[in-house]
């Protein structure tokens, strides 16, 4: 008889600790679980942000929109130039000039 | 006592306490029934726990299904690739956007509803709104909401308005790419240009976070549609139409079709003049197919460039047809003059000179005759012709035949670059150098007829100097000729090449009844002038190729060998 019910304890016992245990087991799962979903819609709302950052750029930066805004907003104009028109100091621009003057003046001398 | 074991039959007698065990057996009794109860409540008590358990393990095994509903609304994935040109700039990407949906049935005050939306959208019309709110079905109010029209809507604090989540495309280029890109409809499915064509690859779910990338360059797109829109201003053109391709590999950097329109902006389009000029649309394209008879007569060696064809009549008749030029040429002219100048007798007879057979053959591998195989729903088809009586001759200088600009231009491609034969393509892909090579002409025969082409650039009596731009070697031909279905109107192209000692690109310029442009100033070997109302090619698509080369060029990286002389740019107070 005791050993019977010393069975029926034991059963009972075993039962009601999985009874506890698997209710705080799945609570504990479902707690991650939501931190998981929580941390997944962040990223997706970061990553539809980038997108959308990422496509106004791309608007922004096209060539229509951004010879608009030159034309807008700078108001100067760019020439090409030859390369024999450049000097990289005043002296070497004198010494040309002197030059030049010294040949036309020459030039008027012979005729 | 005698054990009664043994004999049943045997009796025995003894005596107990009555009342010990009469009480005994009562209390036996009644405990007896004490556990039966208690077994009976034992057994549903236990049976309660083992339902009770075996749910609590079915349901801690199954995933949780209550994150399927907000994972729709957060993280819908995108339903269509992006589409990239060749320096990964943006060309079109889905966004989530939605449609405004109205349950007539949840709207409780229907008058206030309308004054509202006739406030805040004046553009919906009211008559219609009514008539569908009286229906009491479900209907679309807006769709493809801007965020500004979603918080409007959001607002309006509106229970029968529904917000249905939605996957927009959307061009960040708006109308510069409208006649490749195409448009897609309310499912997301393509109906037209590169959307149609690649719909099953843009659509495919694996590869979603793969761009499509393209072969076009959105720089040199808008630079050769600026040019392209000036000269429609200019010379009061219909339509236009421009090409840039790569003569080695066949990769489209660049196709513009006037007039264009927004695919942001969805509507019907019907007008034929908002067609794609250079792919879909078919013209006789005149005298740009000479340098094909050359090529050929070349490549059979019946002449050389130098050859002189003597006594070159002013006109010929060909069965009913007179056939004769614009100008009056010299009666001997050599082979490469015939093209620098363009005469079209001078054509004629060397075409008669090689045959029909071998001409419609070489046309045909040049696959000028049929429809070409291009990345775009939008292919024109060539009018079909019979080679009968005087075909050749008018053939020779590109009359009575059509084809598409695309096709001319990947003619062009063909026999500049070597000889072998290139297609066309929008689709960067990076193993186009493996691909086997047919050839159509010797090397020899591409480079003779590069040089002429250069002389109709450069040489004095040359078509095309305004398209001799500093420093690219540009040659190429021009064609004037009248529209096929209107006989006063003119379609003028120039086909040109640069740099033309070893051609890289290949540059196509059309223009729909180009007329006068008097107020241009124009560089004419070293001189200013104005006052010009000609309208032969040369006098427009020509000018506009060479303002296009002036502007692309420093962008293809073209060696300049001209350059030691100009590269340094001032500011000009």
């Amino acid at each position: 008889m005791f050993l019977y019910n010393k069975k029926k304890l034991a059963v009972i016992l075993i039962y009601i600790s999985f009874f506890i245990t698997i209710p705080i087991i799945k609570n504990e799962s479902r707690l991650i679980e939501k931190k998981i979903q929580i941390h997944e819609s962040t990223i997706f709302l970061l990553e539809k942000n980038l997108l959308e950052a990422n496509l106004e750029f791309q608007y922004l930066t096209s060539p229509a929109m951004l010879s608009s805004k030159i034309e807008k907003y700078l108001e100067q104009k760019y020439n090409n130039l030859e390369l024999s028109q450049i000097y990289l100091n005043i002296e070497d621009f004198i010494f040309e000039q002197k030059n030049t003057t010294r040949i036309l003046t020459n030039e008027k001398h012979k005729k | 006592m005698k054990s009664t074991k043994n004999n049943k039959n045997q009796k025995s007698f003894f005596f107990d306490d009555f009342l010990e065990t009469v009480q005994k057996n009562k209390k036996l009794n009644k405990s007896k029934i004490y556990e039966d109860r208690l077994y009976v409540l034992f057994s549903l008590f236990f049976s309660l726990i083992l339902i009770f358990s075996i749910s609590i393990f079915s349901i801690s095994i199954q995933e949780s299904n209550f994150q399927g509903y907000k994972k729709a609304n957060y993280n819908s994935p995108l339903l269509r690739r992006d589409v990239l040109d060749r320096n990964g700039e943006l060309m079109a990407r889905n966004i989530n956007s939605y449609h405004a949906a109205v349950k007539p049935s949840l709207i409780q005050n229907k008058e206030n509803f309308i004054l509202n939306i006739q406030l805040n959208f004046p553009e919906i019309s009211i008559v219609n709104l009514k008539k569908k709110l009286r229906n009491k079905k479900r209907f679309y109010l807006k769709k493809r909401l801007t965020p500004d029209e979603k918080n409007k809507l959001r607002s309006l604090g509106e229970k029968g308005i529904i917000m249905e989540p939605f996957q927009s495309r959307v061009y960040p280029h708006g109308q510069l790419y409208s006649h490749i890109l195409g448009q897609i409809d309310d499912d997301n499915y393509g109906i037209s240009g590169i959307e149609k064509y690649f719909d099953q690859e843009l659509g495919d779910m694996q590869k979603v976070k793969e761009p499509l990338v393209l072969t076009l360059d959105s720089n040199i797109q808008f630079l050769i549609k600026t040019e392209l829109n000036q000269a429609m201003d200019d010379f009061k053109a219909n339509a236009a139409g421009g090409l840039l391709m790569d003569v080695k590999n066949g990769e489209v950097l660049s196709l513009v079709s006037l007039p264009d329109y927004n695919p942001n902006i969805r509507e019907n389009i019907s007008d034929s003049k908002y067609m794609n000029q250079i792919t879909k649309g078919v013209f006789e394209l005149g005298s740009v197919f000479k340098t094909f008879t050359i090529a050929l007569a070349l490549e059979e060696k019946i002449f050389s460039p130098e050859t002189k064809i003597n006594k070159i009549p002013n006109k010929i008749k060909c069965s009913k047809y007179t056939i004769g030029d614009i100008h009056d040429f010299p009666e001997s002219l050599t082979v490469e003059d015939i093209l620098i100048r363009s005469s079209n007798i001078g054509a004629l007879m060397i075409a008669r000179k090689i045959g029909e057979k071998k001409l419609k053959n070489f046309l045909e591998n040049l696959s000028l005759l049929k429809p070409i195989d291009f990345e775009l729903e939008e292919i024109g088809q060539p009018l079909n012709f019979k080679w009968e009586k005087c075909k050749l001759e008018t053939v020779s200088y590109g009359h009575g035949i059509t084809t598409t600009p695309l096709q001319a231009a990947a003619a062009y491609a063909a026999i500049t670059n070597g000889g072998y034969l290139v297609k066309p393509t929008l689709q960067l892909k990076k193993n186009l150098n493996l691909e086997k090579k047919i050839s159509i002409i010797s090397k020899t025969t591409s480079d003779q007829i590069n040089k002429i082409l250069r002389k109709v650039v450069t040489d004095k009596e040359g078509t095309a100097s305004f398209a001799n731009i500093l420093g690219y070697n540009v040659g190429g031909k021009t064609g004037t000729s009248k529209s096929y279905k209107d006989k006063n109107k003119n379609i003028n192209t120039f086909i040109s090449i640069f740099p033309s000692n070893d051609p890289r690109y290949v540059l196509l310029t059309i223009l729909d009844d180009p007329k006068g442009a008097p107020h241009l100033i124009y560089n004419y070997k070293n001189q200013k002038i104005s006052n010009i109302s000609r309208t032969e090619a040369g006098w427009n698509s020509v000018y506009v190729a060479g303002k296009i080369i002036e502007k692309i060029g420093p962008i293809l990286a073209i060696n300049n060998n001209e350059v030691h002389n100009t590269h340094v740019v001032k500011k000009n107070n």
